[in-house]
């Protein structure tokens, strides 16, 4: 039997992790952002202020090649920051993820204004903050994740002919069970031998 | 089984906030659609956003814009933060200007929730087609809602610029054969069909019949266009 | 309720209603199987002999596949999600060597209120979890308020023979399981 640390594969299968580096914390940002959402704590806001202000401020300089555009998005965003906390969930996605759809969506909307469309403020319908119909997409993703995987399938090599079964057991090792216990390895032992002797002497006394 | 996607580079473009709205309205509609392309998009969003906020990336971008960035004005956060904070309120969430339905020749179609807040035109019919114009004041890109009744179909034509059709609902089918509602097709002006429909359908279309466009979405749309400039 | 010729998996696992499990799949048969397991029903986990009848009159789980991936060697990986034990009543097998069997479903544990030894599991259990990457992933939304399934997924997860844990396919199998795990983990 295979442990259950080396009996399931150890790489990613969420898209979260991919591209992640250790460089910003993320935690840190996901507590003030919450701080600021439930406590409408203002120290916290500062600080993420501090993180993304900066940033965004040279972003949106480059983008829009104006000093005075710049400091707008900096103020929209940011003050989007502030109104729309309450939206931010952690467990969709990062808060670098959240602020830069705010930034983005902010930087859209002014380019529209500046070249003459309208003050139609649009991008929060094209980039929802916010995932509206979930109920609905999840079934329409099950549906197509059934078809991919057919053609997963079709692509993989069909060469291994041999009659080996590959797949993982989520089961602890005796070592483990002792670990998370805390209890020596051969009291975990005896207390199993004793546990299935007296399941087995009850299951007896019922088949009787 | 949805078959027609948006290009990658495109999908990084809707990403960045590069593209126009009717295009970006597109490519999200199809992606309330079709789980692959959200997905490619969410992670897409995901690494564009940790790499746009990272130090040393704003460091590189700040050394290669060197003499512009170092004299942008410091700006007072201390009092930009005051005057955010001054108010305590959420935001509401706010109502749409659009109902959640559209009506083409007595059937009901859910408007997809891009297309909520955009205006749209009075519906004009020529037999089996009926157009409401998505008033986006984009120039030369003209967006709309094309309704086609059973049976009917879209002469042969040919396009100076491109021509998205994405399809809502319904089926319609051309010389390169049939398509399922949130199948995204985008052609260019090499490429000729003549959609016919036996059941009816709905399409979001954005159609660019300028001579001239834009670089941007030139390059994108049309690799042989960079090299008409 | 009866399914007919749904697909064997042979797999010396013990899994019970609502654990899940992940595998990975590279046998051509059993890439048929599980093509033919997202079109139609699904397919059997089963842990007994299919050769010459002898697992007919046995237990099996009767699994759907919920995510798949691709492993870092190319392979296929399924999570599957064990949606109720079934009694084996028929076995065939096909051209492809792929075993089929007819089956009928088979009730395991009602639904059993939490007590103080069942909340004491579930508590270890959630440690379990939360030292556990693997188990985290996998298990989304674990239902550490349930008594059925805390005690279910503690006995996948003990070191014991298969044979011995195959006792607690039994229907009424409840409460001995519930003893069981308190001798093991909370005495």
């Amino acid at each position: 039997m295979q442990s259950v640390h080396s009996g399931l594969p150890s790489h990613q299968t969420t898209a979260k992790s991919s591209g992640m580096t250790n460089e910003i914390d993320h935690s840190q940002l996901c507590q003030w952002l919450k701080a600021v959402a439930v406590k409408r704590d203002k120290q916290a806001f500062t600080a993420v202020f501090k993180f993304f202000a900066p940033k965004i401020q040279r972003i949106a300089y480059s983008k829009l090649n104006s000093e005075a555009l710049a400091a707008e998005v900096v103020q929209d965003t940011m003050s989007n920051v502030w109104r729309k906390a309450h939206l931010f969930d952690e467990s969709k996605g990062a808060a670098t993820t959240w602020v830069y759809t705010i930034m983005r969506n902010v930087t859209f909307d002014l380019l529209r204004k500046i070249k003459g469309n309208k003050e139609d403020a649009l991008s929060d319908d094209i980039w929802p903050l916010v995932e509206s119909s979930s109920t609905e997409n999840e079934t329409f993703s099950d549906h197509i994740q059934s078809r991919n995987l057919q053609g997963v399938i079709s692509t993989l090599p069909a060469n291994q002919q041999e009659v080996v079964k590959g797949f993982y057991f989520l089961e602890m090792s005796q070592e483990q069970l002792a670990v998370h216990l805390n209890l020596p390895l051969g009291t975990i032992k005896s207390r199993l031998r004793l546990a299935l002797g007296k399941l087995k002497s009850k299951l007896g006394e019922d088949d009787d | 089984m949805i078959k027609h996607h948006p290009k990658f580079e495109l999908l990084k473009s809707f990403v960045d906030g590069d593209l126009p709205a009717s295009i970006a309205a597109g490519i999200a509609i199809h992606g309330g659609m079709c789980a692959i392309c959200q997905q490619k998009i969410n992670q897409l969003t995901e690494q564009v956003a940790e790499v746009s906020f990272e130090e040393h990336f704003q460091e590189k971008y700040a050394l290669a814009e060197n003499s512009t960035v170092s004299t942008i004005t410091e700006l007072d956060f201390e009092d930009m933060i005051e005057q955010i904070t001054a108010c305590d309120e959420f935001e509401q969430q706010k109502t749409f200007k659009n109902p959640a339905a559209i009506s083409f020749k007595g059937t009901e179609y859910n408007l997809p929730n891009a297309l909520r807040n955009m205006s749209l035109g009075k519906t004009a019919q020529i037999g089996k087609l009926s157009r409401a114009r998505v008033q986006l004041d984009e120039g030369e890109i003209h967006t709309s809602l094309l309704h086609i009744d059973a049976g009917g179909s879209i002469p042969e034509h040919t396009h100076k610029g491109f021509e998205l059709t994405l399809l809502l609902a319904g089926t319609f089918a051309d010389a390169e054969g049939e398509y399922v509602p949130g199948d995204f097709i985008m052609l260019d002006k090499r490429h000729q069909h003549q959609p016919a429909t036996e059941e009816g359908c709905l399409c979001y279309t954005v159609v660019n019949d300028a001579l001239h466009f834009t670089q941007g979405i030139n390059k994108l749309l049309n690799p042989i266009g960079s090299f008409i400039y | 309720m009866a399914m007919t010729n749904l697909p064997l998996f042979p797999l010396p696992v013990f899994l019970l209603p609502q654990g899940l499990t992940r595998l990975r799949i590279f046998e051509p048969r059993y890439l048929k199987m599980v093509s033919l397991a997202m079109k139609d029903q699904g397919f059997v986990i089963f842990s007994q002999s299919t050769e010459n009848m002898k697992g007919v009159g046995q237990t099996g789980s009767w699994v759907e596949i919920i995510n798949f991936d691709q492993s870092d060697d190319g392979l296929l990986l399924i999570d599957v999600r064990c949606k109720s034990l079934v009694n084996i009543i028929t076995i065939t097998q096909d051209a492809d060597n792929l075993h089929h069997s007819d089956v009928s479903v088979k009730e395991h544990w009602p639904d059993v209120t939490i007590d103080k030894v069942t909340a004491r599991l579930s508590a270890s259990l959630k440690k379990v979890f939360n030292d556990n990457t693997e188990l985290n992933t996998l298990y989304p939304q674990p239902c550490f308020t349930s008594a059925n399934w805390v005690v279910a997924r503690w006995l996948e997860l003990l070191p014991v023979e298969l044979v011995e844990k195959d006792l607690f396919f039994a229907q009424y199998s409840f409460n001995e399981a519930k003893v069981f795990l308190q001798n093991i983990i909370l005495s």
